[in-house]
């Protein structure tokens, strides 16, 4: 049985406002159901029943599906667990309190624990921090005000005594150096002290030292629990607490919450008498160990540096039992294992806060490899028929689908549209997909039905979803609401998120195969017949639109043999289809620019059927070089390298003029690096020039689907400068790069200037060379997409919170205002029309214009019919610049219609889109480096 | 004859003059001699060769219609009823006119004509260029002239 939906009752409550506070010992013991004592797990009986009083004591929940709990008796679905607690022999810091108590610490008197302030001070401060209404941030001022000025009191004020200096000595020691901050009533009062200890020094003479020189006093976790419990609740303010959220002793834990066994489950071995026990179960009873140990030594009186070891020890189990990451711990009482603390389990991707609560694990989902498929539409997403037929949605039965309904129960479980469960109050569960989602990312794909065992989607999609077909997983969810489905449907179709509002261009436009075959099918001497552009035609048709009849246009050749152009066929494309009022404008962008990029057009099919007849490969001709290429080459290397041993004779014989702020060295390789990138530029230049049209790589780099001009230079002609971190290569050998060349070499050759191409084929040391700058770039790219990825989470939760609101201001979650209007026009980037411009006047006034005149000619081929029509007012042209009253209006209308359009909606998250928009170039820029394969023009970071 | 815009004689004076770009198209840079007009022409070459220093009678009409009643501008591929302009001529290209350049009243304006990205530059004097407005379908029918 599917499970139940949750559904909100009557809770119509209201939270005024969640404050956070200390636990103090009390509380844990209100908290707790019982006092855990026993330092063993089970008993010494076969059925290892749990020893009561233990940390796995029932009465704290169930771990165990066939026991059940012995407080509320429910099974381990129901009960919630219960939580016990254990008293520490000894009080401990706690360490994420570390920080705050050493804070408190030097803010009191180490002998009556009143705040060091003079009483002007004190009156003053007070009178701020017991305002009811202060900000964060004055808080946390008062608070560091106060700090400054009570650390640099020697005397305390009330009661006269001696404070020193706190700080941290060691990992949990806090030591307070009485005597560093006045040095004049310091001297009396050592010298008193002196006095005081002249009998013992006299007994001892070990003691000498330590009375004469600097006197320490360890503030030990008993004794600022002291100072701490003696502070006044006026005092606490000071210090930045609030008595009633929590006191400073609650900083020191007395007393520890035992989690209830639900969150620590023990997991039993199948050999009898095993288990495994949780971490934190594990922590309990060696903390548990220690205490009994602790108190036992006390009773029987044993040696106090045995008693202080085991407080040490206690304290680190403490500590590495809320965080088990804890800095500073002495060598050897490092867990060699690491084990989650508590902080651990909260803490990082997978923890409780990102992994558990911010995204879970849900039902309703599935997941599969992807593959491409032209034959979509954008907004589709192919899904296999297992899964299909898995996923279900429950559909309420109804008047208007009833009919449709039977029809599913009948055809049942096992047939494509089918019932796969009947549920009681006249719910159905009815076998439905609609929409998909790639891991994190969530954008929204019709489903379209389909066999095989992938979900597939248009190639075009693949920019937003950063997705490509090389294993890739996607997971599909199925909303199982009315609400969420049309939630999902308006906020997450692709078909709206084709513009990134980062830039404003477009980010869902043909890619790779289409833009090839757009530009090959639209080069000038593409002639096709009758049955070639049927079948173009008919190719453009999808399932939905395959009734439409497309008119043939008048071939461009009409004798001596009917001949289509390529471009007609475009023109084909867009005309019948629903942009047919924009055809007229469009027609003029296609015919002017010979290559014609599909851009944001709707229907890419066009790609998949031009590219399906032609075949499109690439071979060891097309990156064979000709022998002027072979020669003009050499000829380029051989001056080069001539200039650059002129250069190197130059600086040798100190003729070199050293450029602005450079050292002669500095300005040789300067020198020698421009020399160097001149001569890859060229030799990319001719062997470009020398390239035949019919190129593969050629022509995937003029159309811009892939690659560009370097990767084919470097082909054909010269792989160029090899660069390590943005030089050439550097020294790893004595004063040279490699132990081929000779020593204090500068020549191209020996800094890693690889003159070969990869047809001819690298030499040992330039393979060498190549090698270095390869694996400095995955290098580059394996760290940086762990910082940028870092980087850009950075950046999404410092501004996750500001949105538009309906005033139009951008506010963040507390209402302060950051931005009086969006972007200062309150308009949304995603909907420019031209340059920071939310509409382009003049296409639009040419677009009106060609709509009316389509209209235009309508009514005038009706009208040559019937002659006593002719007169057609509204459209007749009213002024010199040949437009119309009516066409005026229109333009008038569509131009406010657009802006309207274009203010952005209130509710817009900018802050996230913002702060996505400045991440995202960052992940990208690592990812394109190493396709360079270390070109030292390349390396722009 | 009726729907006839343009008709004249042309000398093929140069043929892809940037050298030869495309397999099956050649650029002709043509002059008139009559009207003294100025043509570039993209051709397919493959269907109609054409060498330097050919002459050929070129007409622009609005219609293939002997009676000069506009078509519909629809494709029929019957192609069209009863005789025909087309008879008379080897090579007939169907396009648009996409641009006008230069007033009527400046000493040359020139017509720019797409057949289906097959480009043509007509230029010349205006009393010679009347009739052809932006957007309007064209007819181009050529045929060689022998000596």
């Amino acid at each position: 049985m599917v499970k139940e939906q949750f559904k909100d009752l009557d809770v119509a409550k209201k939270l005024s406002h969640v404050t956070f506070g200390l636990f103090s010992s009390n509380d844990v013991q209100r908290q707790a159901h019982i006092r855990v004592v026993s330092k063993n797990l089970y008993g010494e009986d076969t059925q290892r029943s749990p020893v009561s009083y233990g940390v796995l004591d029932r009465r704290m929940g169930t771990s165990s599906k066939n026991k059940s709990c012995e407080t509320c008796r429910k099974g381990l679905a129901d009960c919630v667990g219960h939580y016990g607690y254990l008293d520490l022999a000894l009080p401990v810091f706690h360490c994420g309190f570390y920080k705050a108590t050493i804070t408190i610490l030097q803010c009191i008197c180490k002998k009556c624990s009143r705040v060091l302030l003079s009483p002007a001070d004190y009156d003053q401060n007070l009178q701020i921090a017991t305002r009811t209404r202060l900000g964060l941030q004055s808080r946390k001022a008062l608070q560091k005000k106060v700090h400054e000025k009570c650390r640099k009191m020697a005397v305390c004020p009330s009661c006269g005594a001696i404070n020193g200096i706190v700080k941290k000595a060691g990992s949990f020691k806090i030591i307070h150096e009485k005597h560093r901050l006045n040095k004049k009533l310091s001297s009396i009062a050592i010298s008193q002290t002196q006095d005081l200890l002249q009998d013992a020094v006299e007994s001892n003479k070990d003691l000498e030292n330590f009375v004469a020189s600097k006197s320490q006093e360890i503030l030990n976790p008993l004794l600022v629990l002291k100072l701490f419990s003696g502070m006044s609740d006026e005092d606490c303010l000071l210090v930045g607490m609030k008595p009633n959220n929590g006191r400073p002793e609650d900083l020191i834990i007395e007393r520890l919450l035992v989690p209830p066994l639900c969150i620590r489950p023990s997991v039993m071995t199948d050999s009898q008498m095993g288990s495994n026990e949780d971490d934190l179960t594990m922590k309990l009873t060696e903390i548990i160990l220690i205490s009994d140990y602790i108190n036992r030594s006390r009773q029987n009186g044993a040696k106090i540096q045995i008693l202080m070891e085991l407080w040490d020890n206690l304290q680190i189990h403490v500590s590495l039992y809320i965080n088990s990451e804890t800095s500073g711990l002495p060598y050897g009482s490092q867990p060699n294992r690491p084990i989650r603390g508590f902080c651990q389990r909260l803490k990082g991707k997978s923890g409780r806060f990102r992994g558990n609560l911010s995204g879970k694990r849900v039902d309703y989902s599935t997941r599969t490899v992807i593959s491409p498929d032209p034959n979509l539409r954008i907004d589709e997403v192919a899904i296999p028929y297992p899964v299909a037929m898995t996923l279900t949605y429950p559909q309420k039965v109804c008047r208007a689908n009833i009919r449709f309904l039977k029809k599913l129960i009948l055809n049942g479980a096992d047939k494509h549209p089918g019932a796969n469960f009947v549920m009681e109050e006249k719910t159905k569960l009815r076998k439905y997909l609609k929409y998909g989602n790639r891991g994190k990312i969530a954008k929204d794909l019709k489903a379209k039905i389909m066999p095989n065992r992938t979900f597939r989607f248009n190639e075009c999609v693949c920019t937003p979803f950063n997705a490509d077909f090389d294993g890739d997983e996607m997971n599909i969810h199925l909303p199982q609401t009315e609400e969420a489905r049309a939630e999902a449907l308006v906020l997450m179709q692709s078909k709206s998120n084709m513009v990134t509002p980062r830039s404003g261009e477009p980010l869902i436009a043909a890619i790779q195969d289409f833009i090839t075959g757009a530009y090959l099918l639209t080069q000038k001497d593409v002639f096709l017949d009758r049955a070639k552009v049927s079948q173009f035609c008919s190719s453009m048709l999808d399932s939905r639109t395959a009734s439409t009849e497309i008119d043939l246009p008048v071939p461009s050749i009409i004798k001596p043999v009917q001949l289509w152009t390529g471009k007609q066929v475009i023109s084909a494309l867009l005309s019948p289809l629903d942009v047919v009022f924009a055809f007229c404008v469009l027609l003029d962008v296609v015919f002017h620019n010979g290559e014609h990029i599909c851009g944001v057009l709707d229907k890419s099919t066009l790609g998949s059927g031009s590219r399906s007849n032609r075949g499109f490969s690439i071979g060891i001709s097309d990156v064979t070089p000709e022998i002027n290429v072979i020669n003009g080459k050499r000829e380029l290397v051989k001056n080069g390298y001539d200039k650059c041993d002129q250069h190197i004779q130059d600086f040798k014989d100190g003729r070199l003029h050293n450029q602005p702020g450079f050292t002669a060295d500095e300005t040789l390789e300067a020198v020698i690096l421009r020399e160097l990138s001149v001569i890859r530029e060229d030799a990319g230049k001719i062997c470009l020039k020398e390239l035949h049209p019919s190129n593969a790589p050629l022509t995937m780099a003029l159309c811009g689907s892939k690659g560009s001009n370097i990767n084919i230079s470097q082909m054909i002609s010269c792989v160029g400068q090899q660069a390590v971190s943005g030089r050439r290569i550097p020294n790893g050998f004595e004063n040279r790069a490699l132990p081929y060349f000779d020593r204090d070499s500068k020549v191209p050759a020996a800094k890693g200037f690889v003159e070969n191409s990869f047809y001819s084929g690298l030499e040992p040391t330039e393979f060498f060379f190549h090698t270095m700058a390869g694996r400095e770039g995955l290098v580059d790219t394996a760290v940086k997409t762990a910082e940028t990825g870092y980087l850009q989470r950075r950046l999404i939760k410092s501004l996750e919170d500001l949105a538009i609101r309906y005033d139009t201001t951008v506010r963040n979650s507390v209402g302060g205002i950051v931005q009086f209007k969006y972007g200062h026009d309150g308009l949304d980037p995603s909907l420019m029309e031209s340059k920071d411009q939310p509409i382009d006047y003049n296409h639009l006034l040419y677009h009106i214009k060609a709509v009316s005149y389509f209209l235009r000619n309508y009514i005038n081929r009706i009208a040559s019919k019937q002659p006593q029509n002719r007169k057609y007012g509204p459209h007749t042209p009213i002024l010199d610049h040949h437009i119309t009253e009516i066409q005026l209006k229109q333009f008038i209308q569509s131009c406010g219609n657009k802006y309207v359009r274009a203010k952005i909606e209130p509710g817009t998250a900018v802050g996230a889109i913002a702060a996505q928009s400045i991440g995202e170039p960052g992940t990208q820029m690592t990812l394109k480096t190493f396709h360079f394969a270390g070109v030292a023009a390349m390396n722009i970071l | 004859m009726a729907g006839v815009l343009f008709e004249d004689i042309f000398d093929v004076k140069d043929i892809d003059p940037d050298g030869k770009k495309f397999h099956r198209v050649s650029r002709l840079i043509c002059d008139s001699e009559s009207f003294k007009m100025e043509l570039i022409l993209d051709i397919n070459s493959q269907l109609y060769p054409v060498e330097d220093g050919d002459k050929f009678r070129l007409m622009l009409a609005s219609t293939l219609r002997e009676d000069g009643i506009a078509d519909d501008g629809e494709y029929n591929p019957l192609g069209v009823n009863g005789s025909n302009k087309a008879d008379n001529f080897e090579y007939v290209m169907y396009g648009k006119i996409y641009r006008l350049e230069g007033d009527e009243d400046s000493a040359k304006i020139a017509v720019y004509i797409s057949y289906g990205g097959l480009l043509m530059r007509l230029q010349g004097d205006p009393n010679n260029l009347q009739g052809f407005s932006v957007d309007n379908h064209v007819y181009l029918l050529i045929k060689k002239l022998s000596y």
